[in-house]
């Protein structure tokens, strides 16, 4: 077990590119705001799973609905692993953080607070949350100092990389596909745009912690442009219209500009205020209760 | 609807009632992604309604060049599914018990046709076999495990082995077509016999948990595959309901 005198020598070690471990005695301020962020990250696959469920059992084919499961199957692992390595940290046990989460102590990302409302935002959800998320995901994969959410990340950044590709695939059949089709992507996309690009949650203060100890390696502010960057040309290339007004690409630079971005909507989903968050979470507090006759029986965590 | 093999009606009649089993089970299952009581069992039970639905899938294939429109788009008198498949099971101790009694049940059904003499058949059984003894290992050691775990938890799945059993022998209610099906070697044996073999192995493993039951095995009821259960109109419908908004459309 490695120790440090104080956060000075902690920060010289992480500055020359160590590596923190499960059992080292690490700064307490850096146990807490990196199991926080993991168990954040763990909630959020979680709920995004019961996101995607809905759809599944409408899925307009047998081996749509076996990739859904799948790719929701992949979502419910992340969660899975990533809330042994957060368990890991001592701070909180695995039934203290999904009770947590049920009594609406701890968060999940503002996408999952809402409600996906057609077939179509299955695929919204697949081709701009997942891509957004993996973003994201790969900026903290690629420099992270907590070894254990390192290793993970490596299989979730993979595994997201191909939910992203599949969403793309499935876009593509939208977008080549009938008017009816075009038109419920263009709807989910309205809804789901502005979602997604708040995902990346609003600029990162100067002094953010994490990434002070390389647990992220962007600023949010900078994943966001590259994003919106990203994506806007490839929603104009498939058809579509992205629902902002005052959308426009620089004429110099040939950036895309986006409007102001309006973060109550975030704000709201950080209290549990959001569209559908009431929702989501009476389901899923019914049914854990519901089955905790089966879990006492079996003598296993949630 | 096309049917690319050279099965006879009657054969073919008889792998669709094995396909639509498959299918609804596999439907019902994956109702439990990210519900299941605990994060294992979510990943597990995926995995096992994924497999169920390759299953139907390749019975499905079997029979016809559009697996997705002739598997959702029947008319609900087409199929062949037993009552025991269609109905939908939100309890848990629903679910686990009609998990179990499905898979010793598909274990017979698969071994009566790895020597089938229908093209393409024995393959299909082999590739479901594998998997199904992962299924098997996974409800009876659930089982096992729950009903020794605590007494509310037995009291639960007795309740239900008591409510289910009876129906679980819908699974062997025959097709018409099943006299063509063991008359020509597709299948080893008939629903009958298979029904005797499934009563023994239920009633072994009941006895290995100590559990008794009032349980009476009756004969599999006539016609019980040409009738649907209640409520099979709105899960069809929740089934099409994407595919309903274009039915022409390629999702």
């Amino acid at each position: 077990m490695r120790t440090w005198t104080d956060l000075d020598d902690f920060q010289d070690f992480l500055d020359a590119g160590g590596m923190v471990e499960a059992d080292d005695d690490m700064p307490e301020e850096y146990r807490s705001e990196v199991f926080r962020f993991i168990e954040f990250h763990a909630n959020s696959e979680l709920m995004g799973g019961l996101t995607e469920r809905d759809w599944i059992p409408h899925a307009p084919g047998l081996r749509l609905k076996q990739i859904f499961l799948a790719k929701t199957q992949d979502e419910i692992g992340h969660a899975h692993l990533l809330y042994m390595v957060a368990a890991d940290m001592a701070v909180k046990t695995r039934d203290e953080m999904i009770d947590d989460l049920l009594a609406g102590k701890s968060r999940f990302h503002n996408v999952f607070h809402y409600r996906a409302e057609t077939w179509a935002d299955q695929i919204a959800i697949a081709f701009l949350v997942d891509a957004a998320a993996f973003a994201s995901q790969r900026a903290v994969f690629a420099k992270c100092t907590y070894g254990p959410y390192k290793r993970i990340l490596r299989r979730i950044v993979g595994e997201e990389g191909f939910h992203m590709r599949h969403g793309e695939e499935m876009l593509l059949k939208m977008a080549s596909g009938s008017q009816v089709q075009r038109d419920l992507f263009q709807a989910a996309l309205e809804r789901w745009w502005w979602p997604a690009v708040q995902l990346f949650g609003p600029d990162s203060p100067p002094d953010d912690p994490l990434l002070k100890w390389y647990v992220k390696s962007e600023r949010n502010e900078v994943l966001r442009h590259a994003y919106v960057q990203k994506y806007v040309p490839l929603l104009h290339g498939y058809g579509f219209t992205v629902p902002d007004d005052g959308l426009h690409q620089d004429a110099e630079s040939g950036e895309w500009i986006m409007s102001k971005i309006d973060w109550a909507p975030l704000k709201a989903t950080l209290s549990n205020s959001g569209p559908d968050s009431e929702r989501r979470l009476a389901n899923a507090v019914r049914n854990h209760a519901e089955s905790a006759w089966f879990r006492e029986s079996i003598g296993v965590s949630a | 609807m096309s049917h690319p093999s050279l099965m006879s009606p009657g054969v073919q009649e008889f792998v669709l009632a094995f396909a639509d089993d498959e299918h609804f089970v596999g439907s019902h299952l994956a109702w439990w992604i990210g519900v299941a009581p605990f994060l294992e069992e979510d990943l597990s039970l995926c995995s096992i309604a994924q497999d169920e639905l390759g299953h139907a899938i390749a019975l499905y294939e079997l029979l016809t060049d559009d697996v997705d429109q002739f598997a959702l788009r029947r008319d609900a008198a087409e199929y062949r599914s037993c009552s025991f498949a269609e109905v939908a099971m939100p309890k848990w101790e629903d679910t686990l018990v009609r998990h179990w009694l499905y898979d010793i049940a598909e274990d017979i059904r698969w071994n009566a046709l790895v020597d089938s003499t229908a093209d393409g058949v024995p393959a299909v059984a082999q590739r479901a076999l594998s998997e199904e003894r992962f299924h098997r290992t996974h409800s009876t050691l659930l089982l096992q495990r729950s009903l020794t775990g605590s007494s509310d938890a037995k009291d639960r799945l007795v309740s239900a082995m008591e409510l289910l059993l009876p129906q679980s022998m819908t699974m062997w209610s025959p097709v018409a077509g099943e006299a063509e099906a063991v008359a020509t070697g597709v299948t080893a044996m008939t629903s009958a016999k298979a029904a005797d073999m499934y009563v023994d192995a239920v009633r072994a493993d009941l006895g290995s948990w100590n559990v008794s039951l009032s349980w009476e095995p009756q004969t599999a009821p006539e016609g019980d595959r040409l009738d649907r259960v209640d409520g099979f109109g709105e899960f069809q419908a929740s089934l099409n309901l994407v595919l309903d908004l274009d039915p022409n459309a390629e999702w």
